[in-house]
């Protein structure tokens, strides 16, 4: 228990990463249109929110480069590392959708910051109730920051090797799949079950796809060196 | 009492590379040791599996009775400090030791500041700011203010002059006697260090060629000196470990004891006797093996 709150105090310590670069990534996204929508004065619906969410992702994969040997050599046990990170991730990914939650709100109270701006409240994720699009959002950000983690993983137990093995297989998986599909015509039936799932459907179903990150990565970090 | 660490034929194959070879050793509680050999001889690897960085291919070891691999009871009382030490980007030097803290459970922080008063240590400064010996100097800190029961120095002090690395051997002679604890000193500043090792291994070539108490070491060899016509009948029969010949003067270092008699005969007989350095002993002893390995190949 002593060391996993140690593995927490070391990511917390890191402020800059986690409190910092992310708000700041997200700010310039948004004040960039923001500026647009002034100028403009049209009404606009962006993506921009998506920034927060690939640095997310960026940020599983550099977690461990930056903090693994470094934990591993101050005596702390891979059980316990990957616990802290994992449960570290977790709070944080609440921390971030929550104050998106509220952003959300605030846009729509001022609809859209005054210029019709639709950046933290838009149209399909963010319906249903503030718990739903909690779930939503904290399940986008989680599902993001550990698959980033899991390609960190691999690159951790089998270094670039590992990472090429990895682009291979990811690519001959993926073009077998598209080409089964486009010839067995299964785009329609894919599109189908996605068009009427709401967004907290589709985020439940990360719900297992995480999972199985966190377990990969746990399995590899556990016969990790240095 | 029991061993700190008990290793036996512990092997690390890398494909076809053996970088460590069958090694056995134990290490007593309370004692520091240093662990020698060239660049690349296997001494990281050995240090970086004692504490389960690395998985060794083959082999047995205990550390405290007990395996290290994700053992808490193990980990928690060793500290390895090691030359390429990578912190976080924007660790500044206060989070490496906040975090030690509580990390190391006989954690002093009042010994690690002044510690960083002695090393002159800025506190609030961004690692990735330190000069490298400042990097070394917090390395060295953290390991000796952690005061863990088995505390590695992995060739702790790159980039440090000589005023901060005998800064560092005068600090940890002194928080030795007062908090005595097992220490490994890894090096290959030798005859730096000779002077608080109390024991001695060599690695060479992922083997160990040495496994000796260090004051066993000093009184094991000899130097001899003189002129050459006075001291080649007085080594017939001796285990030479190296000759070198200044003109008509000799100087060889002989392994062995000499007895009272034969000292009084050197001195009678005007040749000069010392002891071998540590680092000189070493050299011959790991020269001795790779001129024989040269041998056995041709």
């Amino acid at each position: 228990m002593n060391r996993l709150s140690s593995v927490l105090k070391m990511h917390f310590r890191d402020k800059a990463t986690w409190f910092i670069i992310p708000y700041a990534v997200l700010a310039s996204s948004f004040l960039v249109n923001l500026i647009v929508g002034y100028i403009s004065q049209e009404e606009i619906t962006t993506g921009g929110i998506m920034s927060i969410y690939v640095y997310l992702f960026v940020m599983g994969i550099t977690v461990l480069p930056q903090t693994f040997n470094f934990a591993l050599s101050f005596s702390v046990r891979r059980h316990d590392y990957f616990t802290g990170t994992a449960l570290f991730a977790a709070a944080n990914s609440l921390f971030i959708s929550v104050i998106l939650l509220v952003l959300g709100a605030i846009e729509k109270a001022t609809a859209g910051w005054g210029t019709h701006l639709h950046f933290f409240s838009l149209p399909y994720l963010n319906e249903g109730s503030i718990i739903q699009q909690l779930i939503v959002y904290f399940m986008i950000i989680i599902t993001l920051f550990f698959s980033g983690f899991t390609i960190g993983s691999i690159y951790r137990k089998f270094k670039g090797i590992g990472m090429i093995v990895m682009a291979i297989v990811g690519v001959a998986i993926s073009t077998v799949l598209s080409f089964l599909m486009t010839h067995y015509n299964w785009w329609k039936y894919i599109f189908a079950w996605f068009s009427d799932k709401t967004a907290l459907d589709i985020a439940l179903w990360l719900i297992p796809i995480t999972l199985i990150y966190a377990l990969v990565s746990y399995l590899l970090l556990r016969r990790s060196t240095v | 009492m029991t061993n700190v660490v008990e290793v036996k034929q512990l092997t690390k194959t890398y494909g076809s590379v053996q970088a460590v070879k069958g090694v056995s050793f134990s290490l007593e509680p309370d004692k520091i040791y240093g662990l020698l050999g060239r660049n690349g001889a296997g001494k990281t690897t050995i240090m970086h599996m004692l504490t389960a960085q690395l998985f060794a291919t083959s082999g047995e070891m205990k550390i405290f009775g007990e395996s290290p691999y994700e053992n808490n009871n193990v980990l928690t009382q060793v500290c390895f400090i090691k030359e390429s030490l990578k912190y976080p980007d924007n660790y500044k030097v206060i989070d490496v030791l906040e975090l030690s803290e509580s990390l190391f459970p006989n954690w002093d922080r009042e010994y690690a500041y002044s510690l960083l008063q002695d090393f002159q240590l800025p506190l609030k400064r961004r690692i990735k700011k330190l000069s490298r010996g400042m990097h070394s100097s917090l390395g060295i800190i953290v390991g000796l203010a952690s005061r863990a029961p088995l505390t590695i120095f992995d060739e702790p002090y790159l980039g440090l002059d000589a005023v901060a690395r005998s800064l560092f051997y005068d600090r940890l002679l002194e928080d030795y006697s007062e908090n005595p604890r097992t220490v490994i000193l890894s090096t290959h500043l030798i005859d730096e260090v000779s002077r608080m090792l109390e024991h001695v291994i060599v690695v060479d070539n992922g083997s160990i060629i040495l496994n000796e108490d260090s004051e066993e070491l000093r009184s094991a060899a000899y130097s001899i000196a003189g002129a050459s016509s006075i001291v080649e009948p007085f080594l017939t029969g001796k285990k030479i470990i190296a000759k070198q010949p200044f003109g008509a003067l000799v100087n060889a270092a002989v392994m062995g004891r000499l007895s009272a008699e034969e000292r009084k005969k050197a001195e009678s007989l005007g040749l000069e006797l010392a002891p071998v350095s540590l680092q000189q002993l070493i050299i011959h002893l790991t020269n001795g093996k790779l001129d024989a390995k040269e041998a056995d190949r041709s």
